[in-house]
């Protein structure tokens, strides 16, 4: 077509008319108002599905604290979780964490099918197989190590729970062929190192806090997670420090102005490290003014007064070595804890009995060595509070009845004739039972990691970074995509706690037995599986005597053969509980288990309230907390003198020792600090969390750590610079922050942050603390010592 | 509503927040997040922009170490009752007193997004969306139903949970009664604190445990210089946290 002028300049007209005409006209108003409209009405914001409103109980399992929970349905969804005042250990009161459970549950990072890895680990690609693969393939690799002769090469790290499904983690291994069964150190795991020592039990330690009218807690981070958090968070609940009256007093020893210690009675601020010293100087205070429970100590210890051992040869005791070296002047000195200080709170301990000593910084799985935890200890035992109302206890066996002995075959018993490969029970840590911060990466062929995070959460750096790069074989069973599932090389789907049958066996520092069965409140969202049921179907696969170690069909079939033990025992209680539909009543009486006709009624009771509990059954005889052979507390412990040969008296006592002199260059000390809003033991941390952190906290990615305002000015640092923070063992960039409730000399960094793997609401905020804590061994327990480590800090 | 005895009385809800035995460990936030669907974004650390009806304030007392004291104020809508600010100046209605319960409640759909009330408010409790909301697929399943998620473009705060107000009220109703039990209409925040230092009840029924303590001389409020009478009322035992509430200007 041929446009020549005259039609150019009509077309033009034409357009340009029409288009003044449409302006003119209402049209395009009305266009850009329903686009406003339009983009309004965009189906974006969604709308919760009504449904039938129902309230189901169960037991939290984001800690090993096991607090009982009532969970909100609406229909299958879930939508709130509540504590449960009915339950023994958190009677209602429940952590932040617990609270926002279900953003874990429904959240992105959700591991929803088997994956295989394909191509290498630092950079790999996960390929989805049917559960029906996954399973041949680990079956596959355990037959490999079998028939190469080498079963022992079998490991799995577990969490620290008490549950049926570790011991089927542990029962698998056995009838492998392996011992190398190692759970993540709980916090309260050097206690029972101490309680083996001084009272020559194996039980854990457990406190009865709800009796007692005075803590002294020398660091024990109580109010931000510490022992079952709900439990201490009701025992807080209940201190009624200003109404009604002093009833419980808490004394917080500790260098930085934690949570605990700004709502403790009183705050005694320390130099860190020196608490061994304080705790003796406190029993100077006690024994040189008569303060303590003599016919105790007189008839139920041992090596408190000199003595002579069988040779002859006088031996000094507890008394002349305390009186001797740690006058209140002297630790003065040591702690900078004036000396009047200390006879008060020595004067405060002994006026306000029954009194509690507890140690054991952050979560109490911090300590500057056994000889610490032995000193805060032996407060208790010149108190006299061992099994008496508001003293110590032992934490009480559950009757559950045992699963039925491993069958083994000739090669398992080959394989389990091997010591393990980290180093547990051997000549150089026998008191220790776990030390997954210690395996020897090179003398394992297969490694099962069960709901931990190893290369995320193991304090020896070291070890963690070997376990990834040496190990040949991983498989991870997890409920998230942690780093730990990152690097194995196949990842199972574990249902999460609210989707599967399971239990947990006791709480942390509770001194009576308490069972906790949970059961599925909803189905598994993704194609998850019970980590037991798995289990089986490997060990159905592999045949022979590692089948019949597993006689059951599934998990359930486990855990209500064990419950038999706990109707035949006839003894404990059911809080059996109707909910009302209203927000708060419910009402719950407590059931006898006597009372069930018949097992089955006893088992439906026990599914549906989730938790059986005897609190008549305690440690209240002192033969059963002091097991020594000479049947008394010792402050000298023969024990440690007969398994490592000491030939030095002081090393069998709980004495104080002063710590090495930092490096050259490294003139302050880094201490990890412990928020109750992230989880710090590789678990990931819900977004409504994340919510909770102050800007002076976390700010976009950087992390803020804390220092006293002379620390900055000393070091020339501004409020929020952006700074390098070394230690000898590697060095972090982060952010400062000035508080002045943080110690001169001390920078105080918060645990949690630095995820790699997760979802996109946690992952990389911040930085692991953990790499620049370099963890040492406790030269008695073996566990893991990092409390603290020096370090310097300087400007970008 | 009616007090037991029958004599016709407005109800004035309001909460006592113990200062003195508040951990600040946020369960109160997180349980109000997740019973008002609350979002949640990426970088929640820009908090003039991020969503929350409850904020825990860490304060302390300015003193050097060791003399240094912390103490958390949880900060739920303070629920004004006199001369609401947010109220009196909503060009729309959106926000209203409600005469028979003193709740200050907020109207999502009525909401045009001018954000007076935000200026308004002294306590900096309100937030506006800035973007729809947008949560992880699967996370819409913990999502509860009594209360709806609000749209870009309008503002919201602390209702005082009102949505378990009609609901206690249904039910106190379909039961042939006309009052509330003291236990009846709590907020999530008061019902999860697990140290017990939140408390909620009316002010004016003598017989609810927050009627006794707010006449207690620990108790005080945020701003009470401005005459907004609050109804969220703090209790310390301490005179600089007292002081914190600025109410000696």
């Amino acid at each position: 077509m041929n446009v020549d002028r005259r039609t150019f300049v009509k077309g033009m007209a034409l357009a340009g008319g029409g288009a003044l005409g449409i302006m003119l006209s209402p049209t395009p108003w009305y266009l850009i108002r329903d686009l406003a409209f339009w983009t309004q009405n965009w189906p974006w914001v969604p709308a919760p599905a009504p449904g039938e409103p129902s309230f189901e109980k169960s037991i939290c399992r984001i800690c090993d604290g096991g607090c009982g929970i009532n969970v909100r349905k609406v229909d299958m969804r879930l939508v709130r979780i509540d504590g449960d005042k009915e339950h023994p250990v958190n009677q209602g009161s429940i952590c932040p964490m617990g609270a926002a459970a279900l953003q874990m549950l429904y959240g992105p990072s959700r591991t929803k099918v088997p994956l295989r890895r394909v191509g290498p680990r630092e950079n790999p690609e996960w390929r989805p197989i049917t559960w029906a693969e996954a399973i041949r393939e680990v079956a596959l690799k355990v037959r490999q190590l079998r028939a190469a002769g080498r079963p022992h090469e079998l490991a799995c790290i577990t969490n620290s729970a008490h549950s049926t499904v570790n011991q089927f983690f542990e029962r698998f291994l056995h009838a492998v062929g392996s011992r190398n069964f190692m759970q993540m150190n709980s916090a309260l795991e050097a206690h029972s190192t101490v309680l083996a020592l001084m009272q020559g039990v194996d039980e854990g330690i457990a406190y009865d806090i709800e009796n007692a009218r005075y803590l002294l807690s020398f660091g024990c981070n109580l109010l931000e997670g510490w022992g079952a958090c709900g439990r201490m968070y009701h025992a807080h609940a209940n201190r009624s420090a200003h109404e009604g009256g002093n009833s419980l007093e808490i004394v917080q020893i500790e260098p930085n102005l934690s949570v605990t210690a700004s709502k403790a009675s009183r705050w005694i601020p320390i130099k860190p490290g020196t608490d061994a010293a304080l705790a003796l100087s406190i029993a100077h205070v006690l024994i040189s003014d008569g303060l303590y429970d003599k016919t105790f100590v007189e008839r139920h210890t041992f090596g408190f007064e000199d003595w002579k051992d069988s040779d002859g040869k006088r031996r000094r005791g507890f008394k002349s070595e305390v009186l001797g070296r740690y006058s209140p002047r002297s630790v003065e000195l040591i702690t900078q804890v004036p000396a009047n200080v200390i006879e008060e709170v020595a004067h405060e301990f002994a006026a306000n009995q029954p009194a509690l000593a507890l140690g054991g910084r952050c979560d109490g799985s911090l300590f500057a060595g056994i000889y610490e935890l032995m000193a805060i200890h032996s407060l208790n035992a010149l108190a006299g509070n061992l099994s008496r109302p508001g003293g110590i206890f032992l934490q009480c066996d559950v009757p559950l009845k045992s699963l039925s002995p491993v069958k083994m075959d000739e090669q398992a018993e080959q394989g389990f004739a091997i010591p393990r490969s980290d180093g547990a029970g051997s000549k150089e840590h026998p008191l220790a039972r776990h030390l997954p911060h210690n395996l020897d990466a090179g003398k394992v062929g297969v490694l099962l990691i069960h709901e931990v995070n190893p290369s995320y959460a193991l304090p020896n750096r070291k070890v963690a970074r070997a376990i990834f790069e040496d190990i040949p074989y991983i498989v991870s069973f997890s409920s998230f995509i942690d780093e730990s599932s990152m690097q194995a090389d196949l990842i199972l789907p574990i249902s999460t706690p609210l989707e599967r049958w399971d239990d947990h066996t006791g709480a942390p520092g509770i001194p009576y037995p308490i069972y906790g069965l949970s059961h599925p409140l909803v189905n598994p969202l993704y194609e998850s599986r019970n980590a037991g049921d798995v289990l089986i179907e490997i060990a159905r696969e592999l045949g022979g005597t590692i089948a019949e170690s597993f006689p059951w069909n599934n998990t359930v079939e486990a855990l209500r053969e064990r419950a038999a033990g706990l109707y035949e025992s006839g003894t404990g209680v059911i809080h059996t509980a109707e909910f009302s539909a209203t927000y708060m009543s419910q009402t719950a009486t407590p059931t006898e288990v006597k009372s069930f006709p018949t097992f089955s009624d006893f088992w439906n009771a026990l599914v549906k309230n989730c938790c059986w509990s005897d609190p008549q059954c305690t440690t209240d005889q002192l033969e059963q907390t002091l097991k020594t052979p000479g049947k008394k507390f010792e402050f000298f412990s023969q024990r440690l003198q007969k398994t490592f040969g000491y030939s030095n008296d002081l090393e069998c006592m709980p004495h104080y020792h002063e710590p090495p002199p930092n490096p050259q260059g490294f003139d302050l000390l880094i201490m990890p600090e412990n928020l109750i809003t992230m989880a710090d033991n590789g678990l990931g941390t819900p977004p409504l969390l994340i919510k909770q952190l102050s800007n002076d906290v976390l700010s976009e990615n950087d992390l803020f750590v804390q220092v006293n305002p002379i620390t900055a000015m000393y070091q020339g640092l501004k409020d929020g610079e952006s700074v390098i923070l070394e230690s000898p063992a590697g060095k972090v960039r982060v952010r400062i922050h000035t508080f002045a409730g943080v110690r001169e000399g001390v920078v105080l960094i918060p645990l949690g942050f630095g995820h790699t793997a997760y979802d996109r609401f946690l992952r990389n905020k911040g930085v692991n603390a953990l790499e620049i804590f370099d963890a040492k061994m406790d030269t008695v327990s073996g566990l893991a010592v990092w409390w603290a480590v020096p370090g310097k800090i300087y400007k970008v | 509503m009616k007090t037991e005895s029958g004599d016709q009385r407005i109800a004035r809800y309001g909460m006592t927040i113990d200062v003195d035995k508040c951990t600040g460990c946020g369960t109160c936030a997180v349980v109000c997040h997740m019973e008002n669907n609350v979002p949640f974004t990426v970088d929640e650390s820009d908090k003039s922009r991020n969503m929350a009806w409850m904020r825990i304030y860490k304060v302390d007392n300015g003193l050097d170490y060791p003399h240094v004291r912390v103490v958390y104020f949880p900060r739920p809508c303070m629920q004004c009752d006199h001369h609401t600010p947010c109220v009196s100046v909503c060009p729309a209605s959106a926000t209203n007193y409600d005469g028979l319960t003193g709740i200050v409640d907020q109207i999502n759909t009525r909401c045009i997004g001018c954000r007076y009330c935000m200026a308004a408010c002294p306590y900096m409790v309100r937030c506006f969306n800035w973007w729809d909301p947008v949560w992880p697929k699967d996370m819409e399943k913990h999502l509860n139903p009594d209360v709806a998620p609000r749209m870009r473009g309008v503002v919201e705060k602390c209702t005082f949970c009102s949505h378990r107000y009609l609901k206690a009220k249904d039910k106190a109703h379909n039961e042939g009664r006309d009052y509330l039990r003291e236990d009846e209409y709590v907020p999530a925040c008061v019902e999860a604190c697990p140290v017990g230092a939140m408390r909620f009840g009316d002010l004016n029924n003598p017989e609810h445990a927050v009627a006794q303590l707010i006449q207690s001389p620990r108790a005080f409020r945020l701003l009470e210089n401005l005459h907004t009478e609050p109804k969220v009322y703090y209790l310390s035992s301490y005179e600089w946290v007292r002081k914190l509430a600025d109410n000696f200007a």
